[in-house]
């Protein structure tokens, strides 16, 4: 039996970190939570998931940032990173690619799209 | 003695200077012969020497010299004088030879003597005989009438010229008619004349007339003098001389001279009188004036000519004395359009401006169509010669004159040269006239146009000085042009005070350019405008540049609307995007909640999960929000409709914020942040508002504040205040102070502007919240209340809200018992 992935999800919309959390958690993983990119950074390095839900649009630091600074040499994570959007899905899609993200997903997102991209990710 | 003989002699020789040629030979001739004798009479008596006789021979030679030389006139007076000093000298030789007695002595000095007296009397009488001849000659061929008069007048003599001056054939004819008749009686016989005579001797320039033989009258100009005979009757008058001069014709030339003199002064008059003239109508009459001082014997017509039809009719006539205008016209009908024909075969000529001159048929052709046959008229005018004339000039014709000389006289060329010459100066003066009429008429129109402009317009001179203006730049500027004229440009119109050079290059001011620019003016309210003004150079009669005409048009209006129109259309793409931006931001604040509901929906479906509760709690938070923010929208729309309407019940103010306490203490807590609330305990139990919107605006400043804060604390203060001049009137004042993340300065005041979020990353950076917040402000004002903001980022925020509510009536009282 292998062990439990963790999944970080970084929203700054409590009910997207708890909603998704919930979710995750009766997939069978390990939630892992942040309200903004500066903590998510943080619990990226302490916890090393093994996947991270990113939303983009955060107050500070928004999504691009942080998955900037996580393919920096300073963080140097290359843990696979899917992106939430809520607007403008064809420029984030390009963005995405560009920036590293595995994937994108696009609010409201469902059950079974946000399975999919985790089972391709994990 | 000697000077005495030599004085007498000299003045003899000079008299003998005198003579002619021939008594000259006969002078000489008479010596060589005396002196022939003398010569003789010595070699006879005596029995000279050889020397003497050679002496008395060059002494010969010397008086034969003497001949020769007397023979010419320059060298005669040379020669009488080597004459007697030869004699002398041979007298004196031959009696310096001895053989000289007494006897001798005589024969050489009395022979000479006798030979000079005898030849001066003869000169002397052939002197006179000479002068008489000479005189004679005179008389008779003198260019002037010579007579002489008898001391009671009876006429002795006359010459040649007299005699023809009177017609008369011969002086014998002459004399013979002057002794029978008074033909011409001489001047001295008059008292006035003869007394003149008496003292003076004589009279100069006596001038009367006479009549000749065959009847014509004469002007003789006669000049009168004594003749006195000193030698044979001393002091006795002899006769009286005089000299006649016919100067008829001089009398005449000054006379005609006299007449052009004033001709030329009519001519000079009228010339006057023309410039005088305002209208042609006046200058044909000062025509028809002057041409009667020329010509006052004659009738005038000054008529219209037809040129097609070769009909004048008449407009002005000259008056008559011995003709009324009554005969002349009719009794009752003016004669002024009075219509006649112009020959056709003059008519050609008429156009040179010359006289001409109508034969009989033409004339009585003419006059008969004037005088409509009225025998009496035309009786008295006959017979008559006819001019035409016409005033014409440059091709034109002004009129036609109508010269009808009522006597058999004709006009001398002199005359019509005068009246010509008057036909021209009018004509060149009509033609003149209606040349400048049309420039007048022009300058006119100019000015017409000028003032018919809807736009101010005004010119100046090169320097800048106002020429004129017309009648919009006066309304423009409230100043009449008398007043504008001769200021610069600052004066009246510009404000920034640019000169012809700014504004033009040099070439292109020299050459006549056209220039578009704008500038500041002011109007006559004081008023600033921008104006568009169009310039262009103009030139004066020389071709140098005179100055700009200028015609501006006031296009602040246009730029304001311009403006406005740009911000308007700013506006409307601003209120474009928002809409946009709203959008996005509506359906990203609904994408989370229903996220929450997609996936919690599915999950139920599938009954994959263990915790029902918590799912609940979710899917109640979810749907908290979307009804919030579906409410948001709704209040947001119905405010920018202008359809948002605050309703007014009796609420306890107490019980809303206990029931904001109860909402928001969970939310604080769930993210440990420490909320209190404090309001002030003086509250009315009852007080008169919208409940719901007091609620709504609580909530949402409340919520924001919860909702950006991530630790610290949520302060929530409640006060109330009185209105002092109201006593009905109470204000909740409520503070909500937290530690969050604050909002910049800068975007402050642009987060209350209904949905203007300036840009993306406000939105992102309040994930849509601005809604809220504008809207609560929004509402606070519509309830006349008043909402402030103080934040500065990492630090917090402050709001600050006063909300007017009015106490019951029935409440008022009893919370002042």
């Amino acid at each position: 039996m292998e062990s439990k992935k963790k999944i970080l999800i970084i929203d700054d919309e409590q009910l997207i970190l708890k909603t998704t959390a919930l979710l995750l958690k009766c997939e069978g993983y390990i939630p892992l939570c942040a309200s903004d990119g500066k903590q998510g950074l943080a619990v990226t390095l302490k916890e090393k998931p093994d996947m991270i839900l990113l939303d983009i649009m955060m107050p500070g630091m928004d999504g691009w940032e942080v998955l900037s600074n996580l393919r920096s040499k300073k963080y140097n994570v290359n843990t696979p990173v899917v992106i939430f959007t809520a607007v403008d899905f064809v420029a984030s899609e390009k963005m995405a690619k560009e920036k590293g993200a595995k994937a994108i997903l696009r609010k409201p997102f469902q059950l079974h799209q946000l399975k999919t991209v985790i089972g391709a990710c994990l | 003695m000697v000077e005495k003989a030599k004085k007498l002699l000299s003045e003899k020789v000079n008299q003998l200077h005198d003579l002619n040629l021939r008594i000259r030979i006969f002078l000489v001739l008479h010596l060589m012969v005396i002196q022939f004798l003398i010569l003789f009479f010595l070699n006879y008596f005596n029995n000279i020497n050889i020397t003497v006789t050679m002496i008395n021979s060059l002494v010969l030679c010397f008086i034969l010299a003497s001949f020769v030389m007397m023979a010419f006139r320059r060298t005669f007076k040379f020669g009488i004088w080597i004459f007697i000093i030869a004699t002398v000298f041979s007298v004196f030789f031959i009696s310096l030879s001895g053989s000289f007695d007494i006897k001798d002595g005589i024969c050489l000095t009395v022979y000479p003597l006798i030979a000079l007296a005898i030849l001066v009397a003869h000169i002397t009488k052939r002197r006179i005989v000479f002068q008489n001849q000479l005189y004679g000659e005179l008389f008779e061929n003198v260019p002037i009438g010579i007579y002489q008069a008898s001391m009671v007048g009876e006429i002795i003599k006359v010459n040649k010229k007299m005699v023809s001056i009177f017609e008369y054939d011969s002086s014998e004819s002459f004399l013979k008619a002057c002794s029978r008749t008074e033909i011409f009686r001489p001047a001295l016989l008059m008292d006035q004349v003869a007394e003149i005579i008496r003292e003076k001797g004589f009279i100069n320039g006596f001038e009367r007339k006479v009549i000749t033989k065959s009847g014509r009258e004469i002007t003789l100009r006669e000049n009168i003098r004594r003749t006195i005979n000193y030698t044979l009757s001393k002091g006795k008058i002899v006769f009286y001389e005089g000299t006649i001069e016919d100067i008829s014709d001089l009398k005449e030339t000054e006379e005609q001279q006299s007449v052009i003199q004033n001709d030329l002064a009519v001519l000079s008059t009228s010339a006057i009188k023309i410039a005088a003239s305002e209208s042609n109508d006046e200058i044909l009459k000062v025509m028809l004036e002057q041409l009667s001082v020329i010509l006052n014997d004659a009738l005038i017509f000054v008529s219209d000519i037809n040129v097609d039809t070769l009909i004048s009719t008449v407009r002005f006539c000259s008056k008559r004395a011995d003709l009324k205008e009554s005969e002349i016209f009719g009794q009752d009908e003016r004669f002024l359009s009075k219509k006649y024909n112009v020959p056709g075969e003059v008519a050609q000529n008429l156009l040179t401006g010359e006289i001409i001159t109508l034969d009989t048929e033409q004339s009585r052709t003419i006059n008969e169509s004037i005088f409509d046959n009225n025998l009496s008229v035309l009786n008295k005018i006959s017979p008559a010669i006819n001019y035409l004339m016409s005033i014409t000039w440059n091709k034109k014709v002004f009129a036609i004159v109508c010269i009808i000389m009522t006597r058999d006289n004709k006009l001398s060329r002199k005359k019509m040269d005068v009246i010509e010459t008057l036909g021209r100066q009018i004509a060149v003066t009509m033609d003149r006239n209606g040349y400048m009429k049309g420039i007048k008429r022009q300058a006119e129109f100019i000015e017409l146009l000028n003032d018919t402009l809807p736009v101010p317009l005004f010119y100046r001179d090169r320097d800048g000085k106002f020429l004129g203006c017309n009648r919009y730049f006066e309304e423009f500027t409230g100043r009449k042009r008398e007043n504008l004229i001769g200021k610069y440009d600052a004066d009246i119109l510009f404000i920034e005070n640019t000169t012809q050079n700014e504004k033009w290059d040099k070439e292109s001011f020299q050459k006549g350019g056209k220039k578009v620019f704008d500038s500041k003016i002011r109007r006559a309210d004081g008023m600033i405008r921008t104006a568009t003004f169009f310039e262009s150079v103009y030139f004066n009669a020389s071709n140098a540049t005179y100055g700009t005409i200028a015609a501006f048009v006031d296009k602040t209006e246009e730029k304001e609307l311009v403006e406005r129109l740009s911000k308007a259309r700013a506006d409307a793409e601003a209120v474009a995007r928002l809409k946009s931006e709203f959008l996005t931001i509506v359906s990203h604040e609904m994408r989370t909640p229903l996220t929450t509901i997609l996936v919690i929906s599915e999950m139920m479906q599938k009954n994959s999960f263990n915790n029902i509760s918590e799912f609940k709690e979710i899917l109640a938070e979810a749907t908290e929000r979307l009804f919030e923010l579906i409410d948001n929208i709704i209040d947001a729309s119905l405010m920018q409709d202008g359809k948002f309407f605050i309703e007014e019940q009796q609420f306890c103010p107490q019980d809303v914020y206990n029931d904001l306490f109860n909402i928001f203490k969970n939310v604080a807590a769930n993210k440990n942040l420490k909320f209190t609330m404090d309001v002030s305990k003086d509250f009315p139990q009852m007080i008169l508002g919208d409940r719901y919107r007091f609620f709504q605006i609580l909530k949402q400043i409340i919520s924001n504040a919860i909702k950006f804060t991530h630790k610290g604390e949520v302060i929530v203060k409640a006060c109330m205040d009185r209105s002092e001049k109201e006593e009905s009137k109470i204000y909740l004042v409520t503070t909500v102070t937290d530690t969050g993340i604050g909002i910049p300065v800068e975007k402050q005041s642009s987060l209350f502007e209904f949905f203007n979020q300036a840009d993306g990353s406000l939105t992102r950076g309040f994930n849509g919240s601005g809604i809220g917040l504008a809207l609560a402000k929004r509402i606070t004002e519509l309830m006349d209340g008043w909402f402030k903001l103080y934040s500065k980022p990492d630090q917090g925020s402050n709001v600050t809200i006063s909300i007017p509510f009015r106490l019951p009536l029935n409440k008022v009282n009893k919370s002042y018992s």
